[in-house]
């Protein structure tokens, strides 16, 4: 008898219909392994077996997709993006036949994300996959997805690949996220995934539908956890979040989905601005990049702070399957405790907890012994270490900031939402070389919008303009 | 070079047992710490164990206290406590051997000459079955030094009529820079060895390549296929191998070249894979190498499991120079029932797909092994 999750004693979480396998997927052969990892809901109780690729079996992943390079670029633009929109549909369908209730069940349990919220986002996913033309258009230096294929029609330079497959870590925070690899994919490149620790479930799921929608074998391989193999072997490296390991050349790696975003507040806001705004705190369960983090307030910091935490307090913490909730929590209670101190220590230093007095719920919360953290507004100085970061539930830090250092308290900003009458701060946010996005006048709470560039656009990085001679016939 | 003791591979008998239990536990003659513990137990195994069963129950280490005192000894005692004072006695040559030391200080063993020519004949009855050529060149990637993996595959190599390129490498210190947290300095030190790796393939005629498990996991993504293209065989050693990887390397990195595993511990001996057929599955599994020594797989109470099932390893070696009754290792495996080609050769319980816990669960150890 092996040793799995299965022979443990803890019994399965409700509705996961027992432990679910998921395996790793060398090209579209699933490989689960003698020993699989094990993945539980925080509290000992076994989610799934997770397949287990070796270092050997990345390098074979690592070849083949070298190999399926061309294979994919060889592929009409019709028959190409016609096929991720049948993945995309096939996706959808086992959503909408509740086949994939075990699936989301996991993934709710796993990464702490409302039921709905998670079901949502997959279903996100199926929806940017099925648009993936649009999206590839819009990065194109043409304006055409024929570019990908063709290398362009310009008589000086030919857009070609940099790289013949890409390495695409898959963080865990909310599945929309695995818009990136797909874009990589619908590129036309052989993607080398690997899953982190708390969702191994929407890749494969979205690698599923691929394959069964005749996606060209090992197009795409997963891997679930560290790949050390296909970080070496992948040409190209896309990796979430801004700690690169060690042994990537900075070349070869992008960084991914990281950053922290901000608004400005300015005179005169809109009435329904504090609605969006926590709209946009709330966006993923408050674990996106894009989700406001900091409030950079001209005016009166305390007014504002106050708006912010009665919109916060119409979200409050409800359980995980239920439809309305919108607070994640942290399977892990350590990880929701530490970060708890981290804001009790800036209230012992003089924050304001602004939505405590809103709610009276304190900040730390246990629904049914699952550990979460009441979602936050906090008024503070903008030299707290808390102003600018992000935490990954909505926690939004307020500061009042004289217009003179508003933009300087920007910079390092994945997003800047102004609203109101800045006094032209638009136009020097957008000339500051630390904010990416700067989004003013009704498009303030734009969010991600894969069309728009996003720490550039991906295609700028799979791609590059050579001198090739006599041209696009080469 | 003494003769081996012409017992080709076969069951244990009751006669075996009763012979290593008369020179072991020889009042006179026997060995000083199983004489030691004999009477500290108060079993009196000379009179009282007759049979295989017998030394089970009498003889076998028991875990907890007995066999950490046996561990410790092993690490601390001279070599000479472990061995029977006629066969040293006897003056011949006696291997001593180190583990790891991956649970702490090295453990000390001995191979005596005529086990390490009985393990030389029967390590060619495997290699033979596997089709590993003879009179080829070896490359032995692993620890040299005081692991006896090192000695041994020189002495394969040599005796099938090749000459052995060697790549030393010190798990010992690997261990260190995990544990301590150097990361660069362990991927340093991995890198060092593929060079010299590369520096040896790029310059002599190889054709057999011996490898620890997780090195030849790397073997291709560090070196390519192509400088290897002349290696007829793969032989490999350390922790686990899945199937996976062994269809991997059977099928794209070496099509058509025989990859043979060997298991064992550097102080009790080694154990041959099966030859490989399609029913395998890819799952590796090892013929114990009785008489000289026999791998049970036992359940938390010390019960063989039944076939099919996973168990902790426990071992035991017979041999002139060393008696190991019963240890418990931390590896566990499947118990596998002899089938196939090689069944009726070796008709005793077989092992399959050992692995060691603390390599694949949890607080993975990040080694070379």
């Amino acid at each position: 008898m092996l040793t799995t999750a299965a022979g443990t004693a803890s019994p399965a979480v409700p509705g996961t219909g027992g432990t679910l396998d998921v395996p790793a997927y060398s090209g579209s052969r699933p490989v689960m392994s003698n020993r699989p990892g094990r993945l539980d809901d925080g509290a000992g109780r076994p989610l799934a077996r997770l397949g287990n690729a070796g270092r050997l079996v990345q390098f074979g992943m690592a070849q083949e997709a070298e190999k399926t390079a061309r294979v994919l670029r060889g592929i009409d633009d019709d028959a190409w993006f016609g096929l991720l929109r049948d993945a995309a549909g096939r996706l959808t369908a086992r959503l909408d036949g509740g086949e994939l209730g075990p699936w989301l069940r996991a993934l709710s349990a796993a990464t702490g994300l409302p039921l709905r919220r998670a079901e949502r986002g997959v279903r996100t996913v199926a929806e940017d996959l099925g648009r993936m033309e649009e999206i590839l258009a819009a990065q194109s230096p043409d304006g055409t997805v024929s570019a990908y294929r063709t290398g362009g029609g310009d008589p000086r330079w030919s857009w070609r690949p940099a790289g013949r497959s890409v390495h695409v870590r898959v963080p865990d925070n909310f599945p929309t996220i695995g818009i990136e690899w797909m874009q990589a994919l619908a590129a036309r490149r052989p993607v080398l995934l690997s899953t982190s620790a708390r969702d191994p479930f929407t890749a494969v799921l979205v690698t599923e539908a691929l394959y069964a929608a005749g996606l060209p074998d090992n197009a795409v391989s997963l891997v679930h956890g560290d790949a050390p193999a296909l970080r070496r072997l992948a040409d190209q490296v896309l990796w979430p979040g801004e700690e690169v390991p060690g042994d990537l050349p900075p070349g070869k790696v992008k960084t991914y989905h990281y950053g922290r975003s901000r608004a400005l507040v300015g005179d005169g806001v809109p009435k329904d601005a504090w609605e969006r705004l926590a709209r946009e705190a709330f966006a993923g369960c408050g674990r996106l990049c894009t989700n406001i983090s900091s409030l950079v307030v001209l005016g009166d910091a305390q007014e504002a702070a106050g708006q912010l935490a009665r919109e916060f307090a119409d979200r409050p913490v409800l359980p995980l399957d239920d439809p309305s909730a919108s607070v994640p929590a942290f399977p892990d209670r350590a990880v929701r405790d530490a970060l708890a101190t981290r804001v009790e220590r800036e209230i012992a230093a003089g924050a304001v907890d602004v939505t405590a007095a809103a709610t009276g719920v304190p900040l730390r919360v246990d629904l049914d012994g699952v550990a979460y953290l009441r979602p936050t507004v906090l008024l503070l100085d903008a030299g707290s270490p808390l102003f600018g970061t992000e935490l990954p539930f909505p926690f939004t830090a307020v500061a009042h900031v004289p217009r003179s250092k508003a933009v300087a308290a920007c910079a390092g900003s994945l997003i800047v939402s102004v609203l109101g009458e800045t006094g032209g701060l638009v136009r020097a946010l957008a000339e500051e070389p630390g904010v990416d996005k700067v989004f003013g006048g009704d498009d303030f709470d734009r969010g991600y919008d894969p069309r728009d560039p996003h720490e550039g656009y991906l295609a700028d990085f799979l791609f590059k303009k050579k001198a090739v001679l006599p041209g696009a016939s080469a | 070079m003494p003769r081996p003791s012409e017992t080709v591979l076969r069951q244990i008998t009751d006669d075996d047992v009763r012979r290593t239990v008369r020179l072991h536990l020889d009042p006179r003659h026997g060995t000083p710490y199983w004489l030691e513990r004999d009477r500290r137990l108060g079993t009196n195994a000379l009179e009282k164990v007759q049979s295989f069963q017998d030394a089970v129950s009498l003889l076998g280490l028991t875990d907890g206290a007995d066999q950490m005192h046996y561990e410790e000894a092993s690490r601390r005692t001279p070599l000479e406590n472990f061995v029977p004072r006629s066969v040293l006695g006897e003056r011949g040559a006696l291997w001593a051997a180190q583990t790891g030391g991956t649970t702490g200080p090295a453990k000390h063993g001995t191979w005596g000459a005529r086990y390490w020519a009985d393990i030389l004949e029967f390590s060619d009855e495997f290699l033979d079955l596997h089709g590993v050529p003879r009179n080829t060149n070896w490359l032995f990637v692993g620890p040299m030094g005081p692991h006896t993996t090192g000695r041994l595959v020189v002495a394969f190599a040599e005796r099938r009529g090749g000459m052995c390129f060697s790549i030393d490498l010190d798990p010992r210190i690997v261990k260190i820079f995990g544990e301590e947290g150097m990361t660069a300095a362990y991927d340093r030190y991995v890198r060092h060895i593929w060079d010299q790796v590369e520096e040896v393939v790029r310059s002599q005629d190889i054709g057999v390549v011996f490898c620890t498990s997780r090195l030849l996991d790397m073997l291709p993504e560090r070196l390519g296929t192509e400088p290897l293209a002349g290696v007829r065989a793969i032989v490999h050693a350390g922790t686990t191998m899945e199937p996976d990887a062994h269809r991997e390397l059977r099928e794209e990195v070496f099509p058509g070249v025989p990859v043979v595993g060997m298991y064992g511990t550097s102080t009790t001996g080694i154990n041959w894979q099966k030859p490989f057929e399609a029913e395998d599955g890819h799952r590796v599994v090892y013929v114990p190498c009785r008489p000289h020594v026999a791998l049970d797989v036992i359940d938390e109470h010390g019960a063989e499991v039944p076939y099919g099932e996973e168990g902790r390893v426990r071992v035991w070696r017979l041999t002139d120079d060393a008696l190991v009754p019963g240890f418990l290792e931390r590896d566990r495996a499947r118990r596998v029932r002899p089938y196939g080609v090689a069944a009726e050769r070796y008709p005793w319980p077989w092992l399959g797909d050992p692995y060691s816990p603390e390599f694949t669960e949890g607080r993975r150890v990040e080694g070379v092994y």
